[in-house]
């Protein structure tokens, strides 16, 4: 009996362990990866911050830390191209992770400001482009609140039907058509957008240009060459927001506004996760 | 006069800047497969010319000889060299040129300088010394076919007690790793092996390449080097000219077999990585040549190996895919004291086998700034595995006054033979720090990203997964189907409603006209006409029986009605009743008598009937 209950504590003390262990792991890494900021270490900030993201640890926090390292790296004098690229994406996880976070938005404000203050000491143009109308359409509000209004026309509708049958005054039948019609507009209109905004979730991935300057290629992997103004771009600049559709080999298909093209992998990093 | 000397002299540097960067370009080697031979003996010579990649490629190789030694050759093969080098990878072309040839007389003889063109110059290689001795004099063993004593390669002859048909039995011992079973194709193949076949990225492949001929001893010529884009490679052995031939039973028969190249390859991408074909020409006598210098033409068989990245459980924080091998660091760091401002130096000297990386990563620190290092290095293959040591000189400027702890030079890295992670380390200590001027330190830049971002200290609230509606597929059932729902019901309704009002109207009519039909019976009564009343009685009930069942009666024989009354779920008593009270108002229409009982009788059983069934309807 005394043996057993002896067996049953260790058993219990070795699961509490391991618990805890597991739990102090991304921790413990991510209170390194600080202190080797304070200390002025910005590579092995780096190394540790990217092999807690490569472990499938997400959090908004660790986010923002990795794009502090990559800012301070940039700032420094081991800077290495793409730097202010790799700022911007972590920063735009953070956004992803916790959609309100005011620092996060002033700081990507402020690298995007940097990346193109530097293009411009370059000579290069400034490069802006257009959103395709779906996705502006479909982005002016969360997916979740098109899913929520397509509901609530749903209801409507159904509401407004099942009085018109069961309701004898002439009045109320009227009311009832009226919201039967307003919910069906909503179901319809509501079900599309949130039915395309799941589509661009599912299909794409939202990342970022992690290299000075993303050339623009065919799906052989050859530059695309501009001829009379078509295709509009035939490269990207460092922090520019994409989405990236498959993978073949070493190039990725991506999306950038209206432009289609591909990409060399290494040059854009997937929001969220390696591609 | 001064200002055109001066021109002169710039012009004359200007040319020798130029002509020394040319020079440099191109790497030449210049190889013999041996210093002392004897008349008559063949033996090659090897330039290998190597240029950098966007150069020209070096082409029309030519070697001088003097009188009294023959030339053949050369044969020409596309050489192709990867290398990286302070990250990114360097890329260099070129050819190696082999040329055979025999001396008639003995004697010292400078062969040479072999040479190629690199675009419009000609760029030569060095002057090789050979000593020609009298044939059977030769210090060194020969190994002669004592079919060919001349070592001409001649032909084996089919029957013939010591050529190629020779028992197995009798063959000298060779080494295990050319034995195959069976030969792949007639009169010579090329067999291709690479261990391992999976490997992690930057994990040594060796790469080897057999040659087998049936017809006798051969020589390599017209050889075109497998094709490894995606490796590094490090050549273990060039060229067969060295290798010892071996005779190997294969099949029953005897076959000349050698190692013809022998490749350490590390993959520097992951998946299916093919490693192309190898072509080589057979040269000697009993191959027949498809060309002048072409030979008997073989191909080895393309390899593909599969090629993975290290497992991430477990993986140290600073690795960088592709560092694979066993490693050992140790760092010398001088002078250990300074003044802020000035600089130490870092030697750190990384030894092992395996893909040996070009840079470390360097412990940072506020204050302290590490410059690039020079690299030296003595990487070779060592046995079939590529190892070597290679030494990383850093000057490390330090501008904080005080103990300054340098912290540990740090390279983690796989270990494909233990199958797991390892960091090799080397500690650099502490550097006493004098206070000092730092005058020479950098001037603040304009910095708009300074502060733009606060270090966070502690990890806050984790991010909530987003509830996603749309990604169930009942969310899309539920808000179409419900409005639908509500219609297909409201529909229903009143499909029912409408279906069971004409059931009634239909079911209304026949019995309200088989009330009609017994009213007239009843007025016939009055009236005294027995057969009018029957007729009518006769009409109430079977426009009731219609009313109740759907069955028209009076289509149907008398004799049969009972059995389909029946059939349309009537009781049999009341099915009884009906046909004898219709046999009855028959009887009473034509006979003008109906038995015992009277007309009344009739009609009021006829409208007994009628209500019957009405209540079954």
């Amino acid at each position: 009996m005394k043996l057993g209950a002896a067996v049953m504590v260790g058993c219990a003390l070795w699961l509490t362990a391991t618990h805890g262990q597991a739990q102090a792991g991304p921790e413990k890494t991510f209170a390194d990866a600080v202190a080797a900021l304070e200390r002025g270490a910005v590579d092995d900030a780096i190394d540790r911050l990217e092999s807690l993201a490569d472990s499938g640890f997400s959090h908004p926090d660790a986010s923002f830390n990795r794009a502090v390292a990559y800012v301070e790296r940039a700032r420094s004098e081991n800077a290495r191209p793409g730097d202010l690229g790799r700022a911007v994406a972590a920063l735009e996880e953070t956004l992803l992770a916790r959609p309100g976070d005011a620092e996060a938005e002033q700081a990507l404000e402020r690298v995007r400001g940097e990346i193109a203050r530097r293009r411009a000491r370059e000579g290069a143009e400034p490069v802006v482009a257009k959103t395709s109308l779906g996705r502006a359409v479909v982005g002016l509000l969360p997916e979740a609140v098109w899913a929520g209004a397509a509901a609530l026309g749903s209801f409507l509708a159904s509401v407004g039907l099942a009085l018109r049958w069961l309701s004898e005054s002439h009045r109320r039948r009227v009311a009832a058509s009226t919201a039967a019609s307003i919910g069906g507009a909503l179901l319809v209109l509501c079900g599309g957008l949130a039915f395309t905004a799941r589509h661009f979730r599912v299909a794409s991935r939202p990342a970022v240009v992690v290299a000075e300057n993303a050339r623009l290629l065919d799906q052989a992997g050859k530059p695309l060459v501009q001829k009379g103004g078509e295709p509009e771009h035939v490269s990207m600049p460092e922090g520019a927001s994409l989405f990236v559709h498959e993978r073949s080999g070493e190039l990725v298909r991506i999306e950038w506004g209206t432009t289609v093209a591909w990409v060399q992998a290494a040059q854009v990093r997937p929001i969220g996760g390696t591609p | 006069m001064k200002a055109l000397r001066l021109v002169l002299l710039t012009l004359f540097f200007l040319f020798g800047a130029v002509h020394a960067r040319a020079q440099t370009t191109a790497t030449l080697k210049t190889q013999v497969s041996s210093r002392q031979v004897e008349v008559g003996e063949s033996f090659s010579l090897t330039l290998t010319a190597m240029t950098d990649k966007g150069t020209s490629l070096p082409q029309s190789p030519s070697l001088p000889t003097p009188t009294g030694v023959s030339v053949q050759g050369p044969s020409v093969a596309m050489q192709q060299q990867v290398t990286l080098q302070g990250g990114s990878f360097q890329q260099r072309f070129g050819i190696s040129a082999t040329w055979t040839l025999v001396a008639q007389k003995p004697g010292r003889y400078r062969l040479g300088p072999p040479s190629v063109s690199v675009g419009a110059r000609r760029v030569t290689g060095d002057t090789i010394e050979v000593e020609v001795v009298a044939a059977g004099s030769g210090t060194r063993p020969r190994r002669r076919d004592p079919l060919d004593p001349f070592g001409f390669g001649l032909p084996s002859l089919p029957g013939f007690p010591l050529g190629a048909d020779d028992p197995p039995a009798d063959l000298p011992a060779f080494p295990e790793e050319l034995k195959v079973e069976r030969a792949d194709e007639p009169g010579a193949f090329l067999r291709a092996v690479a261990s391992p076949m999976r490997v992690v990225m930057g994990e040594q492949v060796t790469l080897k390449i057999y040659a087998y001929g049936s017809r006798g001893p051969f020589r390599e010529t017209n050889t075109s080097e497998p094709s490894r884009e995606s490796f590094l490679a490090h050549t273990i052995l060039e060229n067969s000219y060295t290798e010892t031939m071996h005779r190997v039973p294969i099949g029953g028969e005897t076959w000349y077999a050698k190692k013809v190249r022998e490749l350490a390859l590390f993959p520097i991408r992951t998946g299916k990585l093919t490693i192309g074909a190898m072509r080589l020409g057979f040269e000697g006598r009993g191959y027949p040549s498809s060309g002048a210098h072409k030979g008997l033409v073989r191909y080895s068989p393309p390899l593909a190996i599969e090629v993975v990245e290290p497992p991430l459980a477990g993986r140290p924080a600073g690795y960088k895919t592709g560092d694979v091998g066993r490693f050992a660091l140790s760092a010398n760091v001088e002078p250990r004291e300074i003044t802020a401002g000035d600089a130490v130096s870092v030697v750190a000297k990384l030894e092992g086998t395996g893909n040996l990386p070009l840079a470390l990563k360097t412990p940072q620190r506020t204050g302290t700034t590490w410059l690039e290092p020079t690299t030296v290095e003595e990487i070779e293959p060592r046995g079939s595995k590529v190892g070597g040591w290679r030494k990383l000189t850093y000057v490390v400027r330090i501008d904080t006054p005080g103990e300054v702890d340098l912290g540990e030079l740090a390279l983690p890295y796989w270990d494909p033979e233990r199958e797991s992670y390892d960091v090799a380390k080397a500690s650099l200590g502490s550097i006493k720090v004098k206070p000092g001027n730092l005058a020479n330190a950098l001037p603040a830049k304009d910095d708009p990203l300074a502060g733009a971002l606060g270090l966070r200290k502690s990890l806050g609230e984790p991010a909530r997964g987003a509830l996603a509606l749309s990604d169930h597929r009942l969310f899309w059932l539920a808000i179409f189907l419900a409005p639908l729902g509500v219609v297909v019901a409201g529909a229903g309704q009143r499909f029912g409603k409408r279906l069971a009002a004409r059931w009634r109207l239909k079911a209304e009519s026949h019995a309200s006209l088989a009330q009609q039909a017994l009213s007239d019976a009843r007025a016939a009564l009055k009236q005294r006409d027995a057969a009018a009343a029957a007729s009518q009685a006769e009409k109430a009930v079977l426009l009731a029986v219609e009313g109740a069942t759907g069955l028209r009666a009076r289509a149907v024989l008398k004799s049969e009605l009972s059995s389909r009354l029946a059939a349309h779920g009537m009781g049999a008593s009341l099915a009884a009743e009906i046909v004898t009270l219709l046999e009855r108002c028959d009887d009473l229409r034509f006979t003008g008598s109906s038995g015992s009982q009277s007309s009344e009788d009739l009609v009021e059983g006829a409208a007994s009937i009628v209500r019957s069934l009405g209540r079954t309807a």
